[in-house]
Protein backbone atom coordinates (compact mmCIF):
# COMPACT_ATOMS: atom_id res chain seq x y z
CA UNK A 1 0.00 0.00 0.00
CA UNK A 2 1.50 3.67 -0.88
CA UNK A 3 2.32 5.86 2.35
CA UNK A 4 -0.25 7.14 4.52
CA UNK A 5 -0.44 10.99 3.41
CA UNK A 6 -3.13 12.03 5.70
CA UNK A 7 -6.66 13.06 5.29
CA UNK A 8 -7.27 16.59 4.89
CA UNK A 9 -10.26 17.88 2.44
CA UNK A 10 -10.39 21.37 4.49
CA UNK A 11 -6.91 22.32 4.20
CA UNK A 12 -7.19 21.92 8.60
CA UNK A 13 -2.93 21.89 8.66
CA UNK A 14 -3.66 25.52 8.37
CA UNK A 15 -5.12 25.90 11.17
CA UNK A 16 -2.38 24.00 13.37
CA UNK A 17 1.40 25.44 14.74
CA UNK A 18 4.36 24.48 13.21
CA UNK A 19 4.74 22.51 16.49
CA UNK A 20 1.25 21.12 16.18
CA UNK A 21 2.39 19.53 12.82
CA UNK A 22 5.71 18.18 14.19
CA UNK A 23 4.29 16.05 17.19
CA UNK A 24 1.56 14.89 14.59
CA UNK A 25 3.94 13.64 11.66
CA UNK A 26 6.27 12.21 14.89
CA UNK A 27 3.75 10.39 15.64
CA UNK A 28 3.11 9.21 12.10
CA UNK A 29 6.30 7.90 11.23
CA UNK A 30 6.28 5.75 14.27
CA UNK A 31 3.09 4.10 13.66
CA UNK A 32 4.13 3.77 9.40
CA UNK A 33 7.44 2.06 11.26
CA UNK A 34 6.83 0.42 14.02
CA UNK A 35 2.83 -0.47 14.63
CA UNK A 36 1.43 -1.21 11.79
CA UNK A 37 4.10 -3.75 10.41
CA UNK A 38 3.45 -5.90 13.77
CA UNK A 39 -0.03 -5.27 15.02
CA UNK A 40 -1.88 -7.96 12.93
CA UNK A 41 0.69 -10.37 14.27
CA UNK A 42 -0.88 -9.11 17.90
CA UNK A 43 -3.95 -8.88 16.89
CA UNK A 44 -4.65 -12.54 15.64
CA UNK A 45 -2.97 -13.43 19.01
CA UNK A 46 -3.99 -11.46 21.33
CA UNK A 47 -1.21 -9.75 22.95
CA UNK A 48 0.02 -6.95 23.58
CA UNK A 49 2.73 -5.39 21.44
CA UNK A 50 4.67 -4.39 24.64
CA UNK A 51 7.93 -3.80 22.46
CA UNK A 52 6.57 -0.60 21.39
CA UNK A 53 6.11 0.99 25.08
CA UNK A 54 10.01 2.21 24.84
CA UNK A 55 9.06 3.98 21.68
CA UNK A 56 5.90 5.26 22.82
CA UNK A 57 7.37 6.98 25.82
CA UNK A 58 10.57 8.10 23.61
CA UNK A 59 8.32 10.48 21.69
CA UNK A 60 6.47 12.05 24.75
CA UNK A 61 3.20 9.80 24.33
CA UNK A 62 2.76 9.11 28.07
CA UNK A 63 1.63 12.10 29.76
CA UNK A 64 2.30 14.83 27.04
CA UNK A 65 0.01 17.72 28.22
CA UNK A 66 2.01 17.31 32.38
CA UNK A 67 4.90 19.28 32.85
CA UNK A 68 8.28 18.88 31.86
CA UNK A 69 9.38 18.43 35.55
CA UNK A 70 8.06 15.15 35.68
CA UNK A 71 9.47 14.46 32.42
CA UNK A 72 6.88 14.88 30.14
CA UNK A 73 6.11 16.91 26.75
CA UNK A 74 4.11 19.55 28.47
CA UNK A 75 2.17 19.86 24.71
CA UNK A 76 -1.23 21.72 24.53
CA UNK A 77 -4.13 19.97 24.28
CA UNK A 78 -4.16 19.58 20.05
CA UNK A 79 -0.92 18.51 19.59
CA UNK A 80 -2.20 15.40 22.16
CA UNK A 81 -5.15 15.03 20.70
CA UNK A 82 -3.06 14.64 17.32
CA UNK A 83 -0.98 11.82 18.96
CA UNK A 84 -4.02 10.05 19.52
CA UNK A 85 -5.23 10.31 16.26
CA UNK A 86 -1.81 8.96 14.54
CA UNK A 87 -1.85 6.19 17.23
CA UNK A 88 -5.13 4.94 16.59
CA UNK A 89 -4.73 4.97 13.21
CA UNK A 90 -2.22 1.65 13.33
CA UNK A 91 -4.66 0.54 16.19
CA UNK A 92 -6.90 1.01 18.93
CA UNK A 93 -5.58 -1.21 21.30
CA UNK A 94 -2.32 0.15 21.61
CA UNK A 95 -4.33 3.82 21.36
CA UNK A 96 -6.21 2.04 24.32
CA UNK A 97 -2.87 1.83 26.44
CA UNK A 98 -1.48 5.08 25.75
CA UNK A 99 -4.92 6.81 26.78
CA UNK A 100 -4.92 4.81 29.98
CA UNK A 101 -1.16 5.48 30.66
CA UNK A 102 -1.71 9.30 30.06
CA UNK A 103 -5.59 10.13 30.59
CA UNK A 104 -6.65 7.83 33.41
CA UNK A 105 -3.43 7.28 35.22
CA UNK A 106 -1.12 9.66 34.96
CA UNK A 107 -3.67 12.79 34.84
CA UNK A 108 -5.29 11.95 38.06
CA UNK A 109 -2.17 11.89 40.15
CA UNK A 110 -1.22 14.67 38.75
CA UNK A 111 -4.12 16.57 39.34
CA UNK A 112 -5.19 14.57 42.85
CA UNK A 113 -2.25 12.99 44.09
CA UNK A 114 0.27 14.22 46.84
CA UNK A 115 3.68 15.69 46.01
CA UNK A 116 5.29 12.20 47.28
CA UNK A 117 2.79 10.51 44.75
CA UNK A 118 3.50 12.81 42.09
CA UNK A 119 7.22 12.91 42.33
CA UNK A 120 7.30 8.93 42.61
CA UNK A 121 4.62 7.98 39.59
CA UNK A 122 4.71 10.45 36.90
CA UNK A 123 8.47 10.45 35.87
CA UNK A 124 7.99 5.99 35.63
CA UNK A 125 4.92 6.50 34.20
CA UNK A 126 6.47 9.08 31.84
CA UNK A 127 9.49 6.64 30.86
CA UNK A 128 6.80 3.40 30.56
CA UNK A 129 9.34 2.03 33.13
CA UNK A 130 5.91 1.11 34.81
CA UNK A 131 2.61 0.87 33.65
CA UNK A 132 -0.96 1.99 34.98
CA UNK A 133 -4.43 0.67 34.81
CA UNK A 134 -7.61 2.54 35.96
CA UNK A 135 -10.36 0.30 37.73
CA UNK A 136 -14.31 2.25 37.90
CA UNK A 137 -16.03 -0.87 35.85
CA UNK A 138 -17.89 -3.81 38.20
CA UNK A 139 -19.39 -6.80 37.51
CA UNK A 140 -22.81 -5.08 38.02
CA UNK A 141 -21.87 -1.45 37.34
CA UNK A 142 -20.87 0.06 34.33
CA UNK A 143 -22.89 2.76 33.00
CA UNK A 144 -23.66 3.42 36.22
CA UNK A 145 -20.69 3.76 38.79
CA UNK A 146 -22.11 5.71 41.05
CA UNK A 147 -23.66 2.09 42.25
CA UNK A 148 -20.52 0.78 42.93
CA UNK A 149 -19.57 -1.54 45.52
CA UNK A 150 -16.07 -1.69 46.66
CA UNK A 151 -15.51 -0.09 49.55
CA UNK A 152 -12.28 1.56 51.20
CA UNK A 153 -11.78 1.85 55.43
CA UNK A 154 -9.47 3.74 56.79
CA UNK A 155 -7.22 1.72 58.68
CA UNK A 156 -3.43 1.21 60.83
CA UNK A 157 -2.35 4.99 58.47
CA UNK A 158 -3.53 3.46 55.16
CA UNK A 159 -7.36 1.97 53.35
CA UNK A 160 -8.20 -0.95 52.93
CA UNK A 161 -10.37 -2.14 50.10
CA UNK A 162 -12.78 -4.92 49.18
CA UNK A 163 -14.37 -5.36 46.25
CA UNK A 164 -14.06 -6.67 42.18
CA UNK A 165 -13.98 -4.48 39.04
CA UNK A 166 -14.07 -6.02 35.72
CA UNK A 167 -13.15 -4.57 32.30
CA UNK A 168 -9.96 -2.94 33.10
CA UNK A 169 -7.40 -2.20 30.05
CA UNK A 170 -3.94 -2.45 31.19
CA UNK A 171 -5.51 -4.55 34.37
CA UNK A 172 -3.19 -7.76 33.64
CA UNK A 173 0.34 -5.93 33.18
CA UNK A 174 -0.19 -2.82 35.77
CA UNK A 175 2.06 -1.61 38.71
CA UNK A 176 0.10 0.89 39.70
CA UNK A 177 -4.09 0.36 39.85
CA UNK A 178 -5.91 3.78 40.30
CA UNK A 179 -8.85 1.95 42.05
CA UNK A 180 -12.54 4.08 42.80
CA UNK A 181 -14.18 3.04 45.74
CA UNK A 182 -16.68 4.10 48.31
CA UNK A 183 -15.22 5.64 51.64
CA UNK A 184 -18.37 6.10 53.92
CA UNK A 185 -20.58 6.28 50.83
CA UNK A 186 -18.25 9.22 48.89
CA UNK A 187 -16.40 7.74 45.59
CA UNK A 188 -12.75 8.58 46.30
CA UNK A 189 -9.58 7.37 43.71
CA UNK A 190 -7.23 4.72 45.39
CA UNK A 191 -3.61 4.10 44.50
CA UNK A 192 -3.12 0.56 44.88
CA UNK A 193 0.41 -0.80 43.70
CA UNK A 194 0.97 -4.45 42.04
CA UNK A 195 2.29 -7.40 45.03
CA UNK A 196 -0.21 -5.81 47.36
CA UNK A 197 -2.09 -8.52 49.29
CA UNK A 198 -5.30 -10.03 48.00
CA UNK A 199 -4.42 -8.37 44.48
CA UNK A 200 -5.23 -10.57 41.83
CA UNK A 201 -5.92 -9.79 37.91
CA UNK A 202 -6.24 -13.20 35.54
CA UNK A 203 -6.22 -12.28 31.76
CA UNK A 204 -10.06 -12.16 30.26
CA UNK A 205 -10.03 -14.70 27.38
CA UNK A 206 -12.21 -14.52 24.36
CA UNK A 207 -12.29 -10.92 23.24
CA UNK A 208 -13.25 -10.35 19.39
CA UNK A 209 -12.09 -6.65 19.93
CA UNK A 210 -8.80 -4.73 21.36
CA UNK A 211 -7.29 -8.16 20.78
CA UNK A 212 -3.73 -6.39 20.70
CA UNK A 213 -4.62 -4.65 24.77
CA UNK A 214 -4.93 -6.66 27.62
CA UNK A 215 -8.07 -6.84 29.39
CA UNK A 216 -8.28 -8.76 32.89
CA UNK A 217 -11.18 -10.79 34.08
CA UNK A 218 -11.57 -9.26 37.29
CA UNK A 219 -9.59 -7.48 39.16
CA UNK A 220 -10.07 -8.63 43.14
CA UNK A 221 -9.06 -6.64 46.29
CA UNK A 222 -9.58 -8.83 49.06
CA UNK A 223 -7.94 -7.11 51.53
CA UNK A 224 -10.89 -7.88 54.38
CA UNK A 225 -9.98 -6.68 58.18
CA UNK A 226 -11.34 -10.10 59.42
CA UNK B 1 -12.21 15.50 35.02
CA UNK B 2 -10.14 12.13 34.45
CA UNK B 3 -12.51 10.42 32.48
CA UNK B 4 -12.66 13.98 30.14
CA UNK B 5 -8.67 13.85 29.88
CA UNK B 6 -8.91 10.14 28.65
CA UNK B 7 -12.63 10.69 26.25
CA UNK B 8 -11.45 13.98 25.04
CA UNK B 9 -8.28 11.61 23.37
CA UNK B 10 -10.87 9.15 21.91
CA UNK B 11 -12.86 11.72 19.93
CA UNK B 12 -9.56 12.51 18.30
CA UNK B 13 -8.28 8.89 18.40
CA UNK B 14 -10.78 7.44 16.50
CA UNK B 15 -10.50 9.74 13.38
CA UNK B 16 -7.60 7.89 13.19
CA UNK B 17 -9.31 4.29 12.47
CA UNK B 18 -11.63 6.23 10.20
CA UNK B 19 -8.96 7.67 8.21
CA UNK B 20 -7.02 4.11 8.13
CA UNK B 21 -9.96 2.86 6.65
CA UNK B 22 -10.74 5.59 4.04
CA UNK B 23 -7.33 5.60 2.85
CA UNK B 24 -7.23 1.92 2.34
CA UNK B 25 -10.35 2.09 0.70
CA UNK B 26 -9.47 4.91 -1.71
CA UNK B 27 -6.16 2.71 -3.02
CA UNK B 28 -8.54 -0.38 -3.08
CA UNK B 29 -10.98 1.37 -5.21
CA UNK B 30 -8.83 2.80 -7.92
CA UNK B 31 -7.04 -0.22 -8.59
CA UNK B 32 -9.79 -2.92 -8.39
CA UNK B 33 -11.41 -3.37 -11.84
CA UNK B 34 -14.70 -4.77 -12.24
CA UNK B 35 -16.98 -4.62 -15.44
CA UNK B 36 -13.73 -3.17 -17.02
CA UNK B 37 -13.58 0.03 -14.89
CA UNK B 38 -12.03 0.67 -11.44
CA UNK B 39 -14.59 0.56 -8.70
CA UNK B 40 -13.92 3.87 -7.75
CA UNK B 41 -15.31 4.84 -10.80
CA UNK B 42 -19.19 3.72 -10.16
CA UNK B 43 -21.10 5.75 -8.48
CA UNK B 44 -22.27 4.22 -5.28
CA UNK B 45 -18.61 3.44 -4.44
CA UNK B 46 -18.28 7.46 -5.08
CA UNK B 47 -20.63 7.51 -2.79
CA UNK B 48 -19.14 5.97 0.07
CA UNK B 49 -15.65 7.54 -0.05
CA UNK B 50 -17.36 10.92 -0.12
CA UNK B 51 -19.41 9.93 3.04
CA UNK B 52 -16.43 9.08 4.24
CA UNK B 53 -14.31 11.99 3.83
CA UNK B 54 -16.62 13.96 4.82
CA UNK B 55 -17.60 12.27 8.27
CA UNK B 56 -13.80 12.40 8.60
CA UNK B 57 -13.46 16.16 7.61
CA UNK B 58 -16.60 16.77 10.47
CA UNK B 59 -14.93 15.05 13.28
CA UNK B 60 -11.46 16.85 12.86
CA UNK B 61 -13.31 20.30 12.66
CA UNK B 62 -14.98 19.40 16.03
CA UNK B 63 -11.99 17.97 17.85
CA UNK B 64 -10.06 20.94 16.88
CA UNK B 65 -12.07 23.27 18.27
CA UNK B 66 -13.04 21.41 21.20
CA UNK B 67 -9.19 21.00 21.61
CA UNK B 68 -8.55 24.71 21.37
CA UNK B 69 -11.39 25.08 23.39
CA UNK B 70 -9.35 23.20 25.85
CA UNK B 71 -6.17 24.91 25.89
CA UNK B 72 -7.86 28.28 26.44
CA UNK B 73 -9.96 26.67 29.65
CA UNK B 74 -13.52 26.99 28.55
CA UNK B 75 -14.40 23.39 27.30
CA UNK B 76 -17.36 22.36 29.16
CA UNK B 77 -17.41 18.16 29.59
CA UNK B 78 -20.42 17.82 27.35
CA UNK B 79 -18.55 19.23 24.81
CA UNK B 80 -16.74 16.16 24.84
CA UNK B 81 -19.37 13.96 24.91
CA UNK B 82 -20.80 15.20 21.23
CA UNK B 83 -17.45 14.85 20.06
CA UNK B 84 -17.02 11.13 21.56
CA UNK B 85 -20.06 10.50 20.66
CA UNK B 86 -20.19 11.69 16.93
CA UNK B 87 -16.81 10.34 16.30
CA UNK B 88 -16.83 7.04 17.30
CA UNK B 89 -20.49 6.37 15.99
CA UNK B 90 -19.21 7.61 12.49
CA UNK B 91 -16.03 6.08 12.48
CA UNK B 92 -17.61 2.62 12.72
CA UNK B 93 -19.81 3.69 9.90
CA UNK B 94 -16.72 4.11 7.90
CA UNK B 95 -15.41 0.77 8.81
CA UNK B 96 -18.17 -1.19 7.74
CA UNK B 97 -18.45 1.03 4.24
CA UNK B 98 -14.82 0.41 3.80
CA UNK B 99 -15.39 -3.19 4.36
CA UNK B 100 -17.86 -3.14 1.47
CA UNK B 101 -15.72 -1.61 -0.85
CA UNK B 102 -13.03 -4.08 -0.80
CA UNK B 103 -15.18 -6.89 -1.34
CA UNK B 104 -14.35 -10.15 0.24
CA UNK B 105 -10.98 -9.10 0.78
CA UNK B 106 -12.05 -6.60 3.34
CA UNK B 107 -12.54 -9.46 5.89
CA UNK B 108 -8.94 -10.76 5.69
CA UNK B 109 -6.25 -9.53 8.09
CA UNK B 110 -4.30 -8.19 5.00
CA UNK B 111 -6.02 -5.20 5.30
CA UNK B 112 -6.64 -3.11 8.92
CA UNK B 113 -10.44 -2.57 8.14
CA UNK B 114 -12.42 -5.53 10.46
CA UNK B 115 -9.54 -5.02 13.02
CA UNK B 116 -10.45 -1.39 13.12
CA UNK B 117 -14.36 -2.01 12.95
CA UNK B 118 -14.07 -4.83 15.43
CA UNK B 119 -11.65 -2.47 18.02
CA UNK B 120 -14.45 0.42 17.25
CA UNK B 121 -17.33 -2.04 19.09
CA UNK B 122 -15.46 -1.37 22.31
CA UNK B 123 -14.52 1.69 21.50
CA UNK B 124 -17.95 3.00 21.28
CA UNK B 125 -19.09 0.83 24.85
CA UNK B 126 -16.19 2.58 26.92
CA UNK B 127 -15.72 5.51 28.23
CA UNK B 128 -18.76 6.50 28.70
CA UNK B 129 -21.62 4.87 25.97
CA UNK B 130 -22.99 6.36 23.12
CA UNK B 131 -26.21 6.33 24.71
CA UNK B 132 -24.79 7.69 27.92
CA UNK B 133 -23.47 10.63 25.93
CA UNK B 134 -26.44 11.18 24.13
CA UNK B 135 -28.45 11.67 27.61
CA UNK B 136 -25.38 13.82 29.02
CA UNK B 137 -25.44 16.19 25.99
CA UNK B 138 -29.93 15.75 26.46
CA UNK B 139 -29.97 17.22 29.96
CA UNK B 140 -27.26 19.90 29.12
CA UNK B 141 -30.07 21.45 26.32
CA UNK B 142 -33.01 20.15 27.54
CA UNK B 143 -32.64 20.57 31.40
CA UNK B 144 -34.38 16.83 31.92
CA UNK B 145 -31.69 14.55 33.36
CA UNK B 146 -33.23 11.61 31.46
CA UNK B 147 -31.00 8.29 32.83
CA UNK B 148 -33.94 6.99 35.24
C1 LIG C 1 -12.25 -3.50 25.82
C2 LIG C 1 -12.78 -2.71 26.97
C3 LIG C 1 -11.92 -2.01 27.79
C4 LIG C 1 -12.41 -1.30 28.91
N1 LIG C 1 -11.53 -0.64 29.74
C5 LIG C 1 -11.97 -0.08 30.90
C6 LIG C 1 -11.05 0.49 31.84
O1 LIG C 1 -9.84 0.56 31.59
N2 LIG C 1 -11.52 0.95 33.04
C7 LIG C 1 -12.86 0.89 33.37
O2 LIG C 1 -13.19 1.31 34.46
N3 LIG C 1 -13.76 0.38 32.48
C8 LIG C 1 -13.35 -0.11 31.25
N4 LIG C 1 -14.26 -0.66 30.36
C9 LIG C 1 -15.66 -0.77 30.76
C10 LIG C 1 -16.59 0.19 30.07
O3 LIG C 1 -16.36 1.51 30.48
C11 LIG C 1 -18.04 -0.26 30.35
O4 LIG C 1 -18.22 -1.46 29.60
C12 LIG C 1 -19.07 0.77 29.99
O5 LIG C 1 -19.09 1.81 30.93
C13 LIG C 1 -20.49 0.18 29.87
O6 LIG C 1 -20.80 -0.59 30.97
P1 LIG C 1 -21.40 -2.07 30.78
O7 LIG C 1 -20.57 -2.81 29.84
O8 LIG C 1 -21.61 -2.63 32.15
O9 LIG C 1 -22.79 -1.84 30.08
P2 LIG C 1 -24.26 -1.44 30.76
O10 LIG C 1 -24.04 -0.29 31.65
O11 LIG C 1 -24.77 -2.71 31.34
O12 LIG C 1 -25.02 -1.03 29.48
C14 LIG C 1 -25.58 -1.97 28.53
C15 LIG C 1 -26.37 -1.16 27.49
O13 LIG C 1 -27.43 -0.45 28.13
C16 LIG C 1 -27.34 0.94 27.84
N5 LIG C 1 -27.79 1.72 29.01
C17 LIG C 1 -27.40 1.61 30.30
N6 LIG C 1 -28.02 2.52 31.07
C18 LIG C 1 -28.83 3.23 30.25
C19 LIG C 1 -29.73 4.34 30.43
N7 LIG C 1 -29.93 4.91 31.64
N8 LIG C 1 -30.38 4.81 29.35
C20 LIG C 1 -30.18 4.28 28.12
N9 LIG C 1 -29.35 3.25 27.88
C21 LIG C 1 -28.66 2.73 28.94
C22 LIG C 1 -25.88 1.20 27.53
O14 LIG C 1 -25.70 2.35 26.73
C23 LIG C 1 -25.51 -0.11 26.79
O15 LIG C 1 -25.91 0.01 25.45
C24 LIG C 1 -13.80 -1.30 29.19
C25 LIG C 1 -14.67 -1.97 28.31
C26 LIG C 1 -14.19 -2.66 27.21
C27 LIG C 1 -15.15 -3.36 26.30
Amino acid sequence: MAKFQGVDYYNIDSLLSEDEILVRNTVREFVDEQVIPIIEKHNRAGTFPFDLIKGMADIGLFGATLPAKYGCAELNNVAYGLMMQELERGDSGVRSFASVQSGLVMYPIYQFGSEEQKDYWLPKLAKGEKIGCFGLTEPDFGSNPGGMITRAEKKDGGYVLNGAKMWITNGTIADVAVVWAKLDGVVRGFLVEKGTKGFTAPEMHGKHSLRASVTPKRICFRNRKD
Amino acid sequence: MCLSQARYGIAWGVIGSAMACYDSSLQYAKSRIQFGKPIAAFQMTQEKLVHMVTEITKAQLLCLQLGRLKDQGKMKFTQISMAKRNNVYFALEIARMARAIHGANGILDEYPIMRHAANLESVITYEGTHEMHTLIIGEDITGHAAFM
